[in-house]
């Protein structure tokens, strides 16, 4: 055993004198790891990393048009949606062809007005060809977007009719006037609370005496708690 | 991305005690290259106690090389590796049945060349089938079955049910399998490599 230790401890004390090969093959590893971990789990905080950039073009500039620019500023979407209003499509075009946006999304003149006709309205999105994930996020959530606003206006036409006719009029609406219009749109939205807000599943805390008809008879036969 | 590093770094830790493993097996031939073993058998040393001594230099190289790596992925990428004693025990059995494995290779393979080259298959296939290289639960049945049958795989479940603190029976499982193919397969690595140095196949 002596001999063996002599042995091992010969080579080992020749290692400590070049470990440089060693200390080379270490590094390997940790670099393939971490690249790796790159890859695969992004860098810390990636989860605010990604934000996804659009181009709007307003050609509605009215209600619509104006909901659907200040989406970037609310909730979650200021994290990962960044807006970037352009006056013309050229502009557009320019800023995908700079790679500066992943879509470009032309909202129409009378949009507004269209829907609250009932007048059926487009609205153009132009793809980076560069990008193959986020414009596609962009075409789902322009989709989903499209269907709930349609939604909406089926909905609330006539409030919304009434707002927007209120606000080109440019005279002060008065505080009754407001609270009613308000109070309607409430009402309506009521209706449709069901659908929204569907109570698939609902938690409630309840005494096990409430929840257990015989548990409070055995309750109070003991004398104890349930 | 921490979790992500921890998933996928002990398999190619494991992956690269191989590469590691392998420069110190091929020691073997290179002492007899140089001809220093001849010198050494000249001595009171008989070629067991050599090829012992050698295995247990690979076995502590690589344990050197994993505290090492453990430690800098602690300090650097907050890798948490959980009880240093069960740590020390799986990574012990995992050098084990790496170094067994190599002298298998270089005790069967014909010349040092090819033992070297068979070493960066099976590093590779076992790295790959056991997970090194792609989480394992992505792989497809198939492979997984294979992969479930490698020491790669083994050392990657016991280094992870140290890290997660998964109860003992999680760790010692592994760790048996392990011990067991170290063992047999370092036996049998002597075996073959006692018996080309005893012919004289020393290329």
């Amino acid at each position: 055993m002596n001999t063996i230790w002599i042995l091992v401890k010969k080579d080992l004390l020749r290692d400590l004198k070049r470990p440089w090969g060693l200390l080379v093959l270490l590094c390997i590893p940790v670099i393939t790891g971490w690249f790796m971990a790159l890859a695969f789990g992004g860098g810390e905080g990636s989860e605010s990393a990604v934000v996804i950039h659009v181009a709007v073009l307003d050609q509605d500039g009215n209600f619509i048009g104006g909901m659907m620019r200040s989406l970037g500023s609310q909730g979650d979407a200021q994290r990962n949606l960044q807006i970037h209003p352009v006056k013309t499509v050229e502009e557009g075009i320019r800023l995908l062809e700079r790679r500066k946006a992943s879509a470009f999304l032309v909202l129409p003149e009378n949009l507004t007005n269209d829907l609250i006709v009932g007048v059926t309205a487009s609205v153009q999105l132009y793809k980076n060809p560069a990008e193959a994930m986020l414009p596609k996020v962009v075409e789902q959530g322009t989709s989903l977007l499209a269907v709930g606003i349609s939604e909406f206006m089926d909905l609330l036409g006539p409030q919304v009719k009434e707002v927007v006719d209120l606000l080109e009029s440019g005279t002060a609406p008065s505080n009754w006037l407001l609270a009613m219009r308000f109070y309607q749109g409430l009402q309506k939205l009521d209706t449709v609370r069901d659908y929204v807000f569907p109570p698939l599943i609902r938690f409630e805390t309840v005494a096990a005496n409430e929840y257990i008809p015989s548990a409070s008879r055995i309750a109070s036969g003991t004398g104890g708690a349930s | 991305m921490n979790d992500i590093f921890t998933y996928m770094f002990p398999g190619l830790m494991m992956m690269w005690m191989i590469f590691i493993g392998q420069n110190l097996m091929a020691d073997v031939y290179t002492e007899s290259e140089r001809k220093t073993l001849p010198r050494m058998l000249g001595t009171p040393v008989n070629l067991n106690q050599f090829l012992v001594s050698k295995i247990i230099r690979c076995v502590i190289v690589c344990l050197m090389a994993e505290g090492l790596l453990m430690l800098f992925t602690a300090v650097v990428f907050r890798v948490r590796w959980g009880n240093p004693f069960w740590l020390i025990l799986v990574i012990v059995a995992a050098n084990l049945s790496i170094t067994g494995l190599l002298a298998v290779v270089y005790g069967l393979a014909k010349t040092k060349i090819l033992a070297d080259a068979i070493t960066v298959v099976v590093g590779l296939l076992t790295a790959f089938l056991g997970g090194g290289m792609i989480p394992f639960d992505e792989m497809p049945f198939l492979m997984k079955a294979i992969g479930s049958w490698t020491f790669n795989r083994w050392s990657v479940q016991g280094l992870q049910a140290v890290m997660n603190a998964r109860p003992l029976g999680e760790i010692t499982i592994p760790v048996m399998k392990l011990l067991l193919f170290g063992f047999v397969t370092t036996g049998l690595g002597m075996y073959w490599m006692r018996r080309r140095f005893q012919a004289g196949r020393l290329s």
